[in-house]
């Protein structure tokens, strides 16, 4: 199945959107992402692809920032 | 065995906490947040839950804003060291324990602050603002006092306090799980709490509230398990806090204990805690040669057998099998507040298992203990 990743960086807030996610019926899976981004080490969400605008329209109110991650 | 040292740390925790730190241990002993494997996500399923049982239980709008820490002693130095700036002047209460003072009178020894104390007793508005120096900024108070139960009026302190732009911290390590703690009724800036007294978790565990990341430095740096490659800590919420390992085992336990209080009723513990005391209050300030500090405002009931060092009483009353605390109780301020700096006083501190026949096992003894001093003439001076 194609999915979407998006990195978060911090596992509370990977969580956070993890959960908030659920609750609107979209699985998403937590995913520790590779350290090949300026920063280092993230955590991030895989998705059902084709959801990115819901997605951040559920994540927008709770603050929770993110970008796209190219494997 | 009676055991009234809950105030100290609550004793037996509920057989669901005791349960979970084994299944945690045994099932989830991964590092949360730092690897990508099962191990390591379930242990942070686990640390999440509990941010947000504990998010929940104190009523702040969300998750992030609570911090792990072993205790509330830690808890309440990360969050003064996270806050103070050269020329803070901090303003604490007379009935501080250690866990406020010593990093308080460190931080002075230092100097980099001053600080002042405020009564207690009377109009606690009027105290605060006669100690109010152009300085001021933070002001940190216990909200029930962990040597004979006096409860602060939080609310009033934070009107106050919101009105000058000063910083709260509360100290909520004898209240969280015996009363409802809600920070945005309180309208404090920070709350630190234990999670081994009240919420029943384990030793180890412990946390504090803040309203926002804003104007907050870190104060222990280490790895976080994001933004690695960055030197500085991660400038949001819960991370800028907390560098190195977390205890998933304790932090498993404070959610398994905060589900328990929640199911039995934070209000009936209140209760049963407040009969508890109410029902020896009675009966002490009846003995003549017994001197009462406390009033039944909460599971704390001080007091000493005049004449006879509290140490001595507590140790009579564990051989009858009855656990209290003599002494100072680590809050040197309170006793010279109350008058009791010479030997300290004895506390019983009842918790969420007391039951009244235990209250009345206590009296028995407390009884046979105080005519036996006063047949050997101790007595009220």
């Amino acid at each position: 199945m194609l999915t979407d990743i998006i990195v978060i960086g911090s596992i509370t807030y990977a969580l956070k959107a993890k959960n908030a996610l659920r609750e609107a019926g979209i699985r998403a899976r937590v995913r520790k992402l590779d350290g090949s981004n300026r920063r280092g080490c993230s955590y991030g969400l895989e998705l059902p692809a084709g959801q990115l605008l819901t997605v951040a329209a559920i994540l927008r109110p709770l603050n929770i920032g993110y970008e796209m991650y190219n494997e | 065995m009676i055991y009234l040292d809950n105030a100290a740390t609550s004793y037996p925790k509920p057989e669901c906490v005791t349960e979970q730190v084994v299944r945690v241990i045994t099932e989830c002993g991964g590092n949360p947040g730092r690897s990508g494997h099962r191990l390591s996500l379930a242990a942070s399923e686990i640390v999440f839950r509990t941010r947000s049982a504990v998010a929940k239980h104190i009523g702040a709008k969300s998750e992030e804003n609570i911090i792990f820490t072993q205790n509330a002693t830690y808890a309440i130095n990360t969050i003064l060291r996270a806050k103070v700036k050269a020329g803070s002047h901090v303003l604490l209460s007379d009935m501080e324990h250690n866990s406020v003072w010593r990093p308080i009178w460190r931080l002075a020894q230092d100097g980099l602050i001053t600080y002042s104390l405020f009564s207690h007793e009377g109009d606690i508005r009027k105290n605060i603002q006669e100690k109010l120096t152009r300085k001021t900024d933070i002001l940190i108070c216990t909200h029930i006092s962990n040597v004979n139960g006096f409860v602060f009026p939080l609310e009033e302190i934070a009107f106050f306090c919101r009105a000058r732009g000063i910083y709260m911290i509360v100290d909520a390590s004898q209240s969280i799980g015996h009363r409802a703690v809600t920070v945005d009724k309180i309208d404090c800036d920070a709350l630190c709490a234990p999670g081994h007294k009240g919420l029943y978790g384990i030793q180890g565990s412990g946390f504090f509230y803040v309203r926002e990341a804003q104007g907050l430095k870190d104060v222990f740096q280490g790895g976080s398990g994001a933004h690695s490659l960055s030197p500085e800590m991660p400038d949001y919420l819960p991370d800028r806090f907390e560098a190195g390992t977390l205890s998933t085992p304790a932090i498993a336990s404070l959610g398994a204990g905060i589900a328990w209080v929640e199911a039995q009723g934070v209000e009936n513990i209140e209760n049963r805690e407040r009969s508890f005391s109410r029902r020896l209050h009675e009966y002490l300030s009846d003995l003549p040669n017994v001197i009462l500090y406390s009033k039944p405002e909460s599971g704390i009931v001080a007091f000493n057998i005049a004449g006879v060092p509290a140490d001595e009483v507590a140790e009579r009353l564990d051989g009858f099998g009855i656990c209290v605390r003599g002494g100072y109780h680590c809050s040197p301020l309170a006793h010279r507040s109350l008058g009791t700096p010479e030997g300290g006083l004895v506390r019983i501190s009842a918790g969420a298992f007391n039951t009244m026949g235990e209250a009345e096992v206590t009296l028995y003894r407390l009884l046979s203990l105080s005519k036996e001093y006063a047949a050997q003439g101790y007595k009220k001076k």
